[in-house]
């Protein structure tokens, strides 16, 4: 191959030893071409000052853990979609119950269990008790009453006697009804306090 | 897995106690309104009334019941027409002592511009929103009415009442329930016997008559008519009139525009900043301040008290002491008469009264000068300044003093 000026750069570039002999053969009879190949050699030169070459014991082990845990990863999403599964049944179980509890409970807002019909009755029989009482000692005072005002509370008692039958005979077409028991509590309520007023009125007359 | 299987199961054993014998189920019906009333007839649970569509009226019942088979025996029955619509509960015959309970809870959708009756025993009633007049009518449980904008009549036995916002005019009767009403732009009446009654904020008149009850009123846009007996009154905030009538009830109250006139018999009745006060008592204490023109009292056993009068004072009192201080009208006319008791009175300066003072067992004694015309150990008729206004200050058994 006959290398001319123009042909030099392609031998340098391929820089094999055979491509640089020959042009250093070429460089030998042209001083231009001389020049460019001692250029060459120069940042060659410089290039090979330049090169640096590191080695790492721990790049394989970070690459080798990097791809456990990417596998490790896909197997804790599955886990993880699992978990989710089942928190979502878990809360829908929970939030059926809740409904279920809910109604149950406005069922018993409504409708008096046995244990709390016992109780309300109970409270009925503390009332009618101490009605009993009051009544007793209140009596004479409302049999023959001095005053107006008592006059006012024997009125009051007999309307409140009113509504507590009127109560009581729905009570017995609706025994657990809570608005009935409720009722007929808070009429007891008021019967009991009306004779406690009754009988204050009594002690204040007798201690003006 | 076998975890989860068994928290599940756990969560139904929670469930099952609360699923046990509850037997509920609803009913709904809706028909289409023509016009006319609807009337609404329910017992044993709450009625829930509310507005919804012009062309239609909607019920829904849910009912509870100890036994499922009583409990589908209950009806919901709606008809409609031109005449109206009623929705009516219907429970199954039931004699004597019986073994099934049962509630029921009536939701009805009504056109705002339909007229309402609503009647309900042992279950609340609850209506709000409407433009027509309607009637709520109870009987043991309460009634509660808000921003219903035209004429509303509301009935109880044994239930408080509340109404809130109402539009046109409202009457309220009850017997053994609390009423307790704010915020209503038409005239306001309420008939109870032993439940307190509560008035704020009404734009035109209200009355009350109450037997055994407290009664509190305040804001009144008209003239204010009140009557108990024996419970307590308050007042207040009333541009016009105030007719009270009190029998045994404490009887307190400021800000009246116009005329007071109260009527009490065994407590004591105190006003404040009234535009003229007529105050009858008997047995209690009459205290009155700030009163924008005459004041009239009378009383028999107690002592009165009035101060800042701007018009004519007249006190009949027998066996109570009269204080009257801070006059405010350079001359007006004054006649303080008690039997067995003291008169006080302080004069403002610069007024001119003819005074006329007797007394029998008592002593009368001033630090204002007065030109005496004639005087006795037991009278005193003389001038104060120039006089020109009558004064008469009389008793019995007590003393006179005018500072």
């Amino acid at each position: 191959m006959t290398v001319t000026c123009d042909t030099l750069d392609t031998l340098l570039l391929e820089a094999d030893p055979h491509s640089m002999a020959m042009a250093a053969g070429h460089a030998e009879t042209c001083a231009a071409c001389a020049e460019r190949l001692a250029s060459w050699n120069d940042v060659s030169a410089t290039a090979r000052g330049l090169h640096a070459e590191w080695s790492s014991d721990t790049l394989w082990p970070r690459i080798d853990r990097a791809v456990r845990q990417e596998a490790q990863r896909s197997r804790t999403r599955v886990w993880q979609i699992a978990a989710a599964v089942v928190l979502l049944i878990g809360i829908g179980a929970l939030a059926w119950v809740a409904h279920q509890r809910t109604r149950a409970a406005a069922f018993d807002q409504a409708i008096l269990r046995s244990s709390a019909l016992d109780e309300v009755e109970k409270a009925e029989q503390a009332h009618l008790a101490a009605i009993d009482h009051l009544e007793k000692i209140a009596a004479p005072k409302l049999d023959d009453p001095g005053d107006p005002l008592l006059v006012s509370y024997r009125e009051k008692l007999m309307l409140l006697d009113a509504a507590i039958a009127e109560c009581q005979s729905g009570i017995d077409q609706n025994q657990k009804n809570a608005q009935l028991r409720r009722q007929l509590l808070a009429l007891y309520s008021d019967k009991q306090r009306t004779l406690q007023d009754v009988l204050r009125e009594e002690v204040h007359e007798a201690n003006p | 897995m076998k975890r989860i299987r068994n928290s599940i199961a756990v969560a139904l054993l929670l469930a099952a106690p609360a699923l046990a014998d509850n037997a509920q189920k609803t009913i709904s019906r809706t028909v289409d309104y023509e016009g006319g009333g609807v009337t609404v007839e329910h017992s044993f649970g709450s009625v829930t009334v509310r507005t919804g569509s012009a062309r239609e009226v909607g019920a829904r019942l849910r009912i509870r019941s100890s036994d499922s088979e009583f409990g589908s025996r209950i009806q919901l029955a709606v008809s409609g027409g031109p005449s109206g619509v009623s929705i009516r509960t219907v429970y199954p015959g039931v004699h004597g002592r019986h073994h099934s309970s049962w509630s029921a809870e009536l939701e009805v959708t009504v056109p705002a511009r339909a007229p309402l009756v609503v009647r309900n025993r042992f279950g609340s009633i609850d209506a709000a929103g409407l433009a027509a007049p309607s009637e709520l009518i109870n009987a043991q449980g309460s009634i509660d009415a808000r921003d219903n904008r035209a004429a509303q009549r509301i009935e109880n036995a044994f239930g408080s009442v509340t109404v809130r916002g109402g539009g046109g005019d409202l009457k309220v009767q009850n017997a053994n329930g609390s009423v307790q009403i704010d915020d209503v732009q038409g005239s306001v009446t309420v008939n109870d016997r032993f439940g307190s009654v509560q008035v704020k904020d009404a734009a035109r008149d209200v009355t009350i008559n109450n037997t055994n009850g407290s009664v509190e009123v305040s804001g009144v846009g008209g003239d204010a008519t009140i009557t108990n007996a024996f419970g307590s009154t308050r007042f207040g905030a009333i541009q016009g009139d105030l007719a009270l009538h009190s029998n045994n009830g404490r009887v307190e109250g400021s800000r009246v525009r116009g005329s007071a006139t109260i009527d009490g018999s065994f407590a004591t009745i105190e006003v404040r900043d009234v535009g003229a006060a007529t105050i009858s008592n008997a047995n209690g204490a009459v205290i009155a301040r700030d009163v924008h023109g005459a004041a009239t009292v009378h009383t028999s056993f107690a002592s009165v008290f009035l101060a800042n009068v701007s018009g004519a004072v007249a006190v009949e009192n027998q066996n109570g002491a009269i204080s009257v201080s801070g006059l405010r009208a350079p001359c007006a006319a004054i006649s303080l008469r008690t039997s067995f008791a003291p008169i006080k009175i302080e004069l403002p300066r610069g007024a001119g009264y003819d005074v006329e003072a007797r007394t029998s067992f008592g002593s009368i004694n001033t630090s204002v000068p007065i030109t005496i015309g004639r005087k006795s150990e037991n009278s005193l008729i003389g001038t104060i300044a120039n006089g020109g206004c009558r004064m008469e200050l009389v008793t019995t058994n007590g003393s006179i003093n005018l500072e």
